[in-house]
């Protein structure tokens, strides 16, 4: 008897895909749940009080991560009452999915400031976001926390040319001065709308993510043709050398002397030597009284003396992509470093 | 074209539909030699004249040694033949390492030549070898249609990197039909499955550690390294053999049989029964046109242990111009001369228990892999060095996909062997005594395409396909690829030989 020409082989196969399908979907509903699976408020309404949020990823290490809804990545521990805040904002390293909240940069200050000078962090991470995001959001951030110290925590990606358009701002240089307009929301694209869509079933919206986190990167970036006209072609992108002074002077009107900017350096093991943008954002803060510190020497000296990696997860390449907990305590210690320095000179 | 990009899936889904439309099977063989012509084009354009090159040489070399008897005349042609492709090869891949090792040594300065080295000439330049000295030898009759010969030659599937397919083999199966089968393509697809599978979730993931740790050992804990390399020893079969499933893979739902490469080399408890499992194509190669005609083990014992020397320290050479695939070749053939000596001198009264040795050929497999691996001595050294415990810095670093993939190699070769044990207690020399589940499929287009295709391919488990148990683990087996493999897949590394 052949099999394969009979109906009823056909249907037992169509039974086995089914019961596979199904079978993944109960496995991956425990890990299924990334950023984009809840509706994400404005951060103009962030409040302590809000439900929160949870998230599971394993492309970078594996962790879960506990966000209010309008995106401040929690640290683990509640706020104290009548102490004062400080708010870090940054791209994906301080959105930090690929740690537990216990080990955020902003956990770390929390727990270091503990014994003498008890702080609450609020954290703020918007992937590949640059400083005019951070900017735009200033307001927001100070009405909301009064910070005593605002970090923003930046790569070399956020100081260049390429960082003035992102899926988060649009930024335009009109006489030196950047002016900076929102993404409006419609600008997702057809993919990313699906994506949503498939939230209710795990094995769909992990199947959605891969494609669109992995395999195809750049899809959800695409400009939506429908919504957006394409841009002029007359249109000349600045020197990063241009933008740079510009992005630092942005963030220093936004939130002046709260200001303390960190250079979130990543350095490779292919090679020890500082980025060029490391040295010329370092001197673009000194030049404009900004204060600012590079991670670059501390993990390049963790990376020589052999005491770890700042960068990689156990399931990918070390010293390669977002900061693991070890980077994340180095940022962390720097932080409260010039937290403490300040309160200290405030208080003589 | 990698097999792995969505480029050769659009490549090779044309070339099926074009079999498939093609009337006779000389348009089908015409359009495998244009599709094979298009694929090494597709990477390089002029050097599609070095592939011509050996396609027109040897094919006329070959018609000129059949054509007399006179001895002279037949060795005139051959060595002919032989200059021709060795020099291209000599040139195109030795080139710069001979001038760089002949400055060194007289302390000049010389320019390295700018030389691209043309993909896969290692192999087809043995694969042609291997034509006009099997007509020399009178084994073979020439080929007398010129675009057989070049599609022989040009062959798209294992034309990159193996299995290095003789003429013997390929060109009487010529006379098939060429039209691709459902039942051929069951079988092609599976093994297709299983060496993309073998590729990106498996050797582009330990390719991660292996990478980080040979490039620079000196970062990383003795522990560290030591993962690294068993990492290498699983990247570098599951990138070879699942290349090598690819290839067989495609070429079975064309048409062809192409010979085994590997099976399962780790199970190995000598190196001698490790060379009869890996890069099988390869190894018989050399026995066949350097071993035996060097002598072999004709000429005394001493005799026999220079020529395995000289055909692994050869064969190193062949994988790369560098010294350390030199001395990669050089410790194989020293233990393969050294294990030929226990044997002759033991005579079976001493016996290791097999996991001993097991473990033996493993790690020596491994130490191998080392210099094979390392850019450089230097690398290597710190490599060893880390390994003996003489230099115990370094950071340290838990990869879990290599702890992931470590348990699923060995449940599949847990599975391998149970179909070695079914071939080998069944009837006739390739049969296999399916599963119970599995029988029916057998009966179908197992005993013909997959458990009788050629006397040099291997066995198969086949899946139930049509049937639940088949729907359920293909399409498990293909969420778990999409989900785990690595996104930024690598060249294979046999496309570098």
């Amino acid at each position: 008897m052949h099999h394969s020409r009979t109906p009823q082989s056909g249907l037992a196969t169509a039974a086995g895909v089914v019961f596979a399908l199904l079978l993944s979907e109960l496995s991956l509903r425990p890990w299924a749940g990334q950023l984009y699976r809840f509706d994400v408020e404005p951060v103009s309404a962030d409040r302590i009080e809000a439900p929160t949020k949870t998230v599971r990823y394993y492309g970078e290490g594996i962790a879960t991560s506990h966000f209010s809804p309008s995106r401040a990545r929690l640290t683990g521990r509640p706020p104290l009452a009548n102490a004062p805040w400080m708010v870090i904002m940054g791209d994906s390293f301080v959105e930090a999915l690929q740690i537990n909240d216990s080990e955020t940069m902003g956990a770390v200050v929390e727990q270091l400031a503990q014994p003498s000078a008890p702080i609450s962090v609020r954290q703020y991470g918007f992937p590949g976001a640059s400083p005019p995001k951070y900017a735009m959001e200033g307001a927001n951030v100070l009405r909301l926390w009064n910070p005593r110290m605002v970090a923003v925590i930046a790569n070399a990606n956020g100081f260049r040319a390429a960082a003035l358009d992102t899926h988060w701002t649009k930024a335009e240089i009109r006489a030196g001065n950047l002016r900076i307009e929102p993404v409006a929301p419609d600008r997702l694209t057809l993919p990313a709308r699906v994506w949503f869509a498939m939230r209710h079933s795990a094995l769909l919206e992990v199947v959605a993510s891969r494609f669109i986190l992995d395999i195809f990167p750049k899809l959800p970036r695409l400009p939506n043709l429908d919504t957006e006209a394409a841009p002029s072609p007359a249109t000349v992108l600045p020197s990063d050398s241009e933008v740079l002074p510009m992005m630092v002077k942005l963030l220093k009107e936004t939130y002046g002397e709260r200001l303390f900017l960190v250079y979130a350096a990543e350095p490779a093991l292919t090679s020890t030597q500082p980025e060029p943008e490391e040295a010329a954002t370092l001197l673009q803060c000194r030049m404009q009284g900004v204060r600012c510190v590079s991670t670059g020497p501390f993990l390049r000296d963790a990376l020589t003396s052999l005491q770890y990696f700042g960068s990689g997860f156990p399931n990918t390449a070390p010293e390669k992509g977002h900061y693991n907990a070890h980077g994340q305590r180095l940022v962390g210690e720097l932080i409260w470093s010039e937290y403490r320095s300040r309160i200290a000179g405030a208080a003589h | 074209m990698v097999f792995t990009s969505w480029a050769f899936v659009v490549f090779l889904s044309c070339v099926l539909g074009a079999l498939a439309l093609a009337r006779s099977r000389t348009s089908r063989q015409l359009v495998i030699l244009l599709s094979s012509i298009f694929f090494y084009g597709y990477w390089n354009k002029i050097y599609l004249l070095l592939l011509a090159a050996p396609s027109v040489i040897d094919y006329y070399c070959a018609i000129f040694i059949a054509g007399t008897d006179r001895p002279r005349m037949r060795k005139l042609w051959v060595v002919v033949s032989l200059v021709s492709n060795l020099g291209l090869l000599a040139y195109f891949k030795y080139a710069n390492f001979f001038l760089s090792n002949f400055a060194a040594w007289f302390g000049r300065d010389l320019k390295p030549l700018h030389i691209v080295l043309p993909i896969g000439i290692s192999f087809y330049t043995f694969k042609t070898l291997s034509y006009t000295i099997d007509v020399y030898r009178r084994e073979l009759p020439a080929c007398r249609d010129w675009w057989k010969y070049a599609m022989f030659v040009t062959y798209f599937p294992e034309l990159i990197a193996g299995p290095i397919v003789r003429a013997s083999v390929f060109l009487p199966q010529m006379t098939r039909s060429l039209k691709p089968s459902g039942k051929r393509a069951i079988v092609g697809l599976e093994l297709i499955l299983l060496g993309v599978t073998k590729k990106l979730l498996i050797a582009d993931r330990m390719a991660v550690l292996a990478d980080a740790v040979f490039e620079h050992p000196h970062f990383f804990s003795p522990l560290t390294v030591a993962s690294g390399v068993v990492a290498y020893s699983l990247q570098i079969y599951c990138d070879f053999s699942g290349y090598s499933d690819i290839a067989i893979g495609v070429s079975r739902i064309i048409g062809f049989d192409l010979p085994e490469n590997f099976n399962m080399p780790y199970l190995s408890t000598s190196i001698t029964e490790f060379w009869r499992r890996w890069h099988m194509t390869l190894s018989k190669w050399l026995r066949d046109y350097l071993y035996i005609p060097l002598g072999g083990n004709r000429h005394g014992r001493s005799r026999t242990y220079i020529n395995l020397m000289m055909t692994m320290l050869l064969g190193g050479l062949w994988h790369g111009a560098n010294w350390t695939f030199v001395i990669w070749g050089g410790l194989h053939g020293l233990a393969l001369a050294s294990h030929k000596l226990w044997m002759e001198t033991n005579r079976g009264r001493y016996k290791l228990p097999g996991f001993v040795s097991w473990a033996a050929t493993y790690v020596f497999v491994c130490f191998g892999w080392i210099f094979f691996r390392s850019p450089n001595f230097k690398s290597a050294a710190v490599i060893l060095r880390k390994l003996l415990l003489q230099d115990r810095s370094g950071i340290g670093y838990l990869y879990l996909p290599l702890l992931l993939a470590i348990p699923v190699v060995i449940g599949a070769h847990f599975v391998g062997r149970y179909v070695g044990n079914l071939a080998a207690v069944s009837e006739g020399a390739r049969y296999i005594r399916p599963p119970r589940w599995a029988r029916s499929l057998y009966r179908d287009c197992g005993e013909r395409l997959a458990l009788k295709p050629h006397s040099a391919a291997g066995y198969y488990i086949l899946l139930p396909l049509p049937g639940f148990v088949g729907g359920f683990i293909v399409t498990m087996w293909i969420l778990a690829l999409y989900l785990f493999s690595s996104v930024n897949t690598n060249p294979f590394i046999y496309f570098q030989f």
